[in-house]
């Protein structure tokens, strides 16, 4: 497993898609910043644009990283010298986590650095409430991965990267629709608690978020879901 | 003798399709294996077994003895190196990097060898060039070059020379010559070019329609291609004491049919035979290639 990691590792280091993804993603945070200034408008960029954006430029790199293994059929490497099926996902897996940790990260360090230096008032935000939203943003982001893997896993080759972005947006297009239809509908609520996007209308930086251990709850159960279906397809799939 | 790879009754179906029907084979340690079959025969599909990439619908397959079950297997195929359809690289990466991720997923401590590899497959002059820009015969020596690392005891190649020009179908096979016998490589290698594989192969194993027809040596092939005088005869009793009394080396081949290792007088073998009551009704020269053996085991006709 070790020597998966690291050559997985190393390899998405490596690569200029990652480099320019979190340029990009950065650069989009900080662009969202300078348009806002006029109105000295900051909430809504580190919450909801956050949760609208990561999931595509992260999704965009990990698809990228994984088809490419299908497409050049270097993944054959793998399974010939005797790494598991098991041990590739988790492999995966946990690159996938620290491309989106590192785009989440880079895309937070931008957007309150570019806010500070564009002199903000930010005096108002609660340190304390923006921490635990940025948390709850960070494990919605993370469970992410884990549904990008099974779409890679499934498809093969890069067409998972359309894929993906068709799913991230329809869900982007239910989430915002839904988040204001559905608001009183606690089912509604519910089911969009499970999705990164789903939160879109309802995390926020200013506020305490509403039960964030089921927000947890739910964004793990998604996670080990979408692990396991993806273990399982895989463990026994014929490869192309 | 030793086997390095031993199928036993394997079998794979995609739905109604068998691609592999009960297939038994038996790779020789040491040997240069030439997988014969027509396209579509089933031999990428025992590769692709073999490897790990799909998985049997019955029956199993031993590598070095550990059968495919066996959690053990995971070890033993670190000793297997593999080119399966095309050379398994990253475009966007040169040579010596694409080796040094392989190395990697090996955990190889040091990138020692790697200078050594190029220079066998012929790539020590590429540079900075991306594997996307090599030519055709290029990619294959680096998928082969990738195959080598870690020292595998087992090469298995899937068509090395499609698509190569002549001078790229000289350097592969070469190469493969050269790891058999100063490495001590056993090759497992499928083609159709079937010239090409002659003179390569030390052992065969022909493959039709997902049936394992034939597998026998080299030698038994050169045997069964020789070139001979095949006759016809009315009575082979007879045929056979007057060509004994010719003393000439012979092969009754069935009821009616003898097979003549010789360059004998016609006039004369013809009459001794006709002094024995011998009619002969047909006579013909046999000189097969391994092409022509192959037609003969499979029959003739559409691969589709």
């Amino acid at each position: 497993m070790n020597k998966l990691l690291t050559a997985d590792i190393i390899r998405i280091f490596k690569g200029k898609s990652f480099y320019y993804g979190l340029f990009f993603s950065t650069l989009l945070a900080m662009f969202f910043v300078f348009i806002n200034k006029s109105s000295n408008d900051f909430i809504g960029i580190p919450d909801s644009s956050a949760l609208m954006i990561l999931p595509f430029f992260t999704g965009a790199v990990i698809a990228l990283k994984i088809s490419s293994e299908f497409t050049s059929g270097v993944i054959r490497n793998k399974l010939i010298m005797g790494h598991s099926r098991i041990k590739i996902i988790f492999s995966w897996s946990i690159c996938a986590l620290i491309i989106t940790l590192l785009f989440y990260i880079f895309f937070e360090a931008g957007t309150f650095s570019f806010a500070y230096l564009l002199s903000y008032n930010l005096s108002h935000l609660e340190t304390k409430l923006v921490i635990k939203n940025l948390l709850l943003i960070g494990i919605l982001l993370l469970s992410n991965v884990f549904f990008i893997i099974l779409i890679c896993v499934i498809y093969e080759d890069t067409k998972s990267i359309v894929l993906m972005f068709l799913f991230e947006y329809a869900l982007l297009f239910i989430s915002s629709m839904g988040g204001e239809l559905f608001s009183d509908n606690k089912t509604a609520q519910l089911l969009l608690r499970f999705f990164p996007l789903g939160q879109l209308t309802v995390l926020s930086v200013t506020k305490a978020p509403d039960r964030p251990w089921l927000t947890i709850i739910c964004a793990l159960s998604t996670s080990i879901i979408m692990l396991v279906t993806t273990l399982a397809y895989f463990r026994k799939h014929d490869m192309k | 003798m030793d086997y390095v790879l031993k199928t036993n009754a394997l079998s794979k179906h995609y739905k109604k399709f068998k691609a592999l029907n009960e297939v038994t084979m038996n790779v020789p340690k040491g040997s240069i294996y030439g997988f014969v079959g027509r396209n579509g025969a089933g031999k990428t599909t025992l590769m692709r077994l073999i490897c790990g990439m799909q998985f049997p619908s019955s029956g199993d397959f031993e590598i070095y003895g550990v059968k495919n079950n066996d959690a053990a297997l995971s070890t033993v195929k670190k000793r297997i190196g593999a080119v399966v359809e095309n050379p398994s690289i990253f475009p966007e990466m040169t040579a010596i990097e694409n080796l040094k991720n392989q190395y990697r997923l090996l955990g190889l401590p040091t990138y020692d060898g790697i200078d050594e590899l190029l220079e066998l497959v012929g790539l020590n002059n590429t540079g900075k060039k991306k594997a996307k820009n090599f030519s055709l015969g290029m990619r294959q020596r680096l998928g082969i070059a990738i195959a080598l690392c870690g020292n595998p005891d087992f090469l298995i190649l899937d068509e090395p020379i499609n698509g190569l020009d002549p001078q790229g179908i000289i350097e592969i096979r070469e190469l493969i010559l050269k790891l058999n016998q100063e490495r001590n490589i056993t090759v497992l290698i499928s083609s159709h070019i079937l010239e090409e594989l002659s003179k390569i192969a030390t052992h065969y194993g022909f493959i039709d329609k997902g049936n394992i027809i034939r597998e026998m040596s080299a030698m038994q092939l050169e045997e069964a291609c020789r070139k001979c005088l095949r006759i016809t005869v009315t009575n082979t009793p007879s045929a056979i004491k007057a060509l004994d009394e010719l003393k000439l080396e012979y092969k009754v081949v069935d009821d009616t049919t003898i097979d003549i290792y010789a360059k004998p007088n016609i006039t004369h073998l013809v009459t001794s035979l006709a002094n024995e009551n011998c009619e002969v009704t047909a006579c013909t020269e046999q000189d097969q290639n391994l092409e022509g053996f192959f037609v003969s085991l499979v029959g003739g006709g559409s691969d589709e």
